[in-house]
């Protein structure tokens, strides 16, 4: 049990710490940031779990008896696990259309916007470039002349992604 | 320890079945699908750290064990939500809606033949003179309550309201962009 709330707590920590990077630092490879920011961490955990009391001072002595290599295992498999869910939840808020069509709306004068207006405030144009403009940033695509190619990179996730519709029966 | 197991092997189990419903499935909600498989496979999480918890010190040393099942249960119910969470996400990202993955695959399937940006603001139907993936949205969100359609336009339900002040407020904290 011990393991479960140190993770829990190193996973709010490492959190509050990318607010405080994101808005101190002026970051575009946001992924980078996270994993960077990330890595470190896990010795801590480690290092924490090993000294810290056995019971954190709040738990039950039933609930609080695990060796301690297991202890520092599931503790680090739960963080990990939480930081993705993190990480997903991050690209959930930052990413989605749907969001961004609220937030336009939310903007708007009486907050209503024509279906002409919500294209002239996000238009299809932008939806795509930016789409190309995150691509060639991550280096996935490199485009001359308004013409793009996938790069070496750009392959390898392709066909991950590729291999993932194929899997799941999706068309492509 | 048998907590770990069985919330990875629950997870597996959960993988398997999507993969293969999602074959019969013909519909587009594939949520449901995950939503159902997820609540489905609870009860084998519940029986596997029942069985792995009762027998796992023939298989390693006391120690390893949690000692309270209901702490070991909770490690279970946790691995194994979150694995499905990530796994309904990467499905999501990567193979069954995603709009940047779309791309790069259909890029992949024409290589080395380049893709400009026209060409693919056509397959979202700009010549038509409209925005496919916003009308999508705008259609669905009207009927599942979160936008109401006005004279004046579009507006935003109470709950949608609520969720959008909630996204706006994370978003100021993490300092991110517009989105979109």
């Amino acid at each position: 049990m011990k393991a479960v709330l140190l993770a829990f707590v190193f996973t709010l920590l490492w959190i509050a710490l990318q607010a405080v990077l994101f808005n101190l630092f002026e970051a575009r490879h946001r992924s980078k940031w996270m994993l960077y920011s990330f890595v470190p961490t896990l010795p801590l955990l480690a290092w924490v779990y090993r000294v810290s009391p056995k019971q954190l001072g709040c738990l039950p002595a039933a609930w609080s008896q695990t060796a301690n290599p297991v202890g520092i295992f599931t503790a680090t498999v739960l963080y990990i696990v939480l930081a993705l869910t993190w990480y997903q939840v991050y690209f959930y808020i930052d990413r989605p259309i749907t969001f961004r069509m609220f937030i336009e709306i939310f903007k708007a004068p009486g907050q209503r916007l024509t279906r002409s207006q919500l294209d002239q405030v996000y238009s299809l144009e932008f939806m795509v470039q930016k789409r190309f403009d995150d691509m060639i940033r991550n280096g996935l695509v490199q485009c001359t002349d308004g013409l793009c190619q996938l790069t070496p990179k750009g392959q390898s996730l392709a066909s991950v992604f590729n291999f993932s519709k194929v899997l799941f029966g999706v068309k492509s | 320890m048998s907590g770990l197991l069985a919330g990875t092997g629950s997870f597996g189990l959960f993988g398997l079945a999507c993969l293969a419903s999602l074959r019969l499935y013909c519909g587009q909600n594939y949520y449901k699908i995950f939503a159902w498989v997820y609540v489905a496979f609870i009860p084998v999480l519940l029986a596997l750290q029942f069985y792995l918890w009762k027998t796992g010190s023939a298989f390693w040393p006391a120690v390893w064990q949690e000692p309270a099942r209901m702490a070991d249960l909770l490690i279970a119910f946790m691995l194994y939500t979150l694995l499905v969470h990530g796994f309904w996400n990467f499905a999501h990202g990567a193979a069954l809606t995603g709009f940047s993955a779309g791309i790069l695959v259909a890029m992949r399937k024409r290589h080395p033949q380049p893709l400009s940006v026209a060409e693919a603001l056509d397959w979202y139907g700009v010549q038509q003179g409209e925005n496919r993936a916003v009308l999508k949205r705008l259609e669905q969100l009207t009927r599942k309550g979160y936008l109401i359609n006005t004279p004046e336009g579009f507006g935003l339900t109470p709950l949608s309201r609520h969720l959008t002040q909630s996204v706006y407020f994370l978003k100021k904290i993490f300092k991110m962009g517009v989105g979109g």
